[in-house]
């Protein structure tokens, strides 16, 4: 295999190059300092392979859990526990719990009124039945339920759109680490959009990634300098080997990634 | 607008009128460099000062509208002016389960003010639960700003934005 002239993965790169270039020393919620830049986009070829970085190695098992989790609508670590996933642990009361977050909006977003909305089967449904729609939203940004989350959306609100037989999604991420958070939540975006593809029947198109206050917290910049020093392998393939009769009805081991050739995990502290 | 002219796929739309379209785009104004109104067509800048401040006031009906001589929300209002829970009411009172409301503007301020590093200051208009009573849905979703020294940054995500009559002037323009 041969690394294409112009390999999608260097945006990432290129990403932390801007930021070491141009970002701004910044405190922050968690007290540890950052450097960031204020908006940025970044846009993956789906048909060209599974956007999983490979100038390091990546934990793929928590992220693909976990994407299911969201889409049980489960709030509650047990589940993820249960599966060895431990990523959302430390935010977690001593029962588990994490508040209304983002499994709670995308399946179960309660109105004033009582009514309860699923915005994922909604979505389904759009796609389907109004494919040219430019309504097709989820949004896990819920105004009035914030001060119940634990940890307040990052990944905010996420967009789908036909064009050409193709299925595109966006998604609008508020806050990014740019060194542990965005490499998982760009895999796990376009994973959701191969599955709503999949049940769609349209070919995937363009994941887009955008970014509000993107930053390298200051404990991560020997890293990331290890990583921009890297050269990206081909993106590896990710095929889903059933399809259930509805989103809802993935396993894990309905996937199964191929070719993933990275270069080795570097660790980095978790911001809490 | 060469960008979607040149790659842009043809798709139909709501409206009936069809169009052609890319996904994903970002545009950045330096608003030290000056005010961003597009000088390549002139602009009713009028209609869009008032319509910022009327969304400002929190307000639902197009009468406040007509009555400065703004047009613009007419063909989604109902005869008494109505429109629903569209942009103001959600930024200034976005209706919680517990029968409170949020003031999503006047807590920006606040953060901007008290909080100024928040990664939270953030405004949306995409009340999942009041869409099917607004007239024309949030196309201009949110809003994020984020002050770096002495700047204030805001990032708009749009959900449709027209090319041709849509940039300049989101909102009377996209469905």
């Amino acid at each position: 295999m041969t690394t294409a002239a112009y390999h999608t993965e260097n945006q990432y790169l290129d990403l932390i190059r801007r930021i070491l270039d141009e970002g701004v020393e910044r405190p922050d919620r968690t007290g540890t300092g950052t450097l960031a830049v204020f908006g940025h986009q970044m846009r993956f070829n789906l048909a060209k392979g599974f956007p999983l970085l490979t100038t390091k190695k990546l934990h793929y098992r928590s992220i693909a859990v976990e994407l299911l989790w969201f889409l049980r609508g489960d709030t509650n670590v047990k589940w993820l526990q249960e599966n060895k996933v431990a990523i959302w642990d430390e935010w977690a009361d001593e029962n588990g719990n994490l508040g209304p977050v983002y499994g709670k909006q995308w399946r179960d977003w309660v109105a004033a009124d009582g009514r309860h909305i699923d915005q994922i089967a909604e979505l389904v449904r759009l796609i389907k039945q109004d494919p040219t729609s430019r309504r097709q939203i989820v949004s896990a940004w819920n105004v009035g339920d914030l001060q119940s989350m634990k940890l307040a959306p990052c990944h905010c609100l996420f967009q789908t759109a036909v064009m050409g037989g193709k299925l595109h999604l966006q998604l609008y991420q508020r806050s990014c680490d740019v060194f542990l958070g965005v490499p998982f939540n760009i895999a796990s975006y376009a994973l959701l959009q191969m599955l709503l593809a999949h049940q769609c029947d349209l070919e995937v198109g363009d994941f887009v990634w955008t970014g509000g206050d993107v930053h390298i917290y200051s404990n991560h910049l020997e890293q990331v300098k290890t990583q921009i020093a890297r050269t990206p392998f081909p993106f590896p393939q990710l095929r889903i080997l059933r399809r259930p009769e509805s989103i809802d009805g993935y396993r894990f081991e309905d996937f199964e990634l191929l070719n993933y050739e990275a270069h080795p995990h570097i660790k980095g502290a978790v911001a809490v | 607008m060469r960008h979607v002219y040149t790659h842009g796929v043809a798709k139909s739309d709501r409206t009936g009128t069809g169009t052609k379209s890319v996904f994903g785009h970002q545009m950045r104004f330096d608003l030290r460099e000056g005010f961003p109104l597009v000088t390549t067509k002139k602009v009713h800048l009028k209609s869009i000062i008032l319509e910022l401040l009327w969304f400002l006031r929190g307000d639902g009906n197009a009468k406040w509208l007509q009555e400065r001589g703004v047009t613009i929300w007419d063909e989604w209002a109902k005869p008494d002016g109505d429109l629903g829970p569209v942009y103001g009411v959600q930024w200034r009172s976005w209706p919680t389960p517990d029968g409170g409301h949020i003031d999503q503007i006047a807590e920006v301020v606040k953060q901007l003010k008290s909080n100024p590093d928040s990664r939270r200051i953030i405004v949306s208009a995409w009340n999942v639960a009041d869409l099917p009573k607004m007239a024309l849905m949030p196309c201009p979703t949110f809003v994020a700003s984020r002050p770096f020294p002495r700047l204030v940054k805001p990032c708009r995500s749009s959900k449709t934005g027209r090319a041709a009559r849509g940039k300049p002037f989101p909102r009377q323009t996209c469905h």
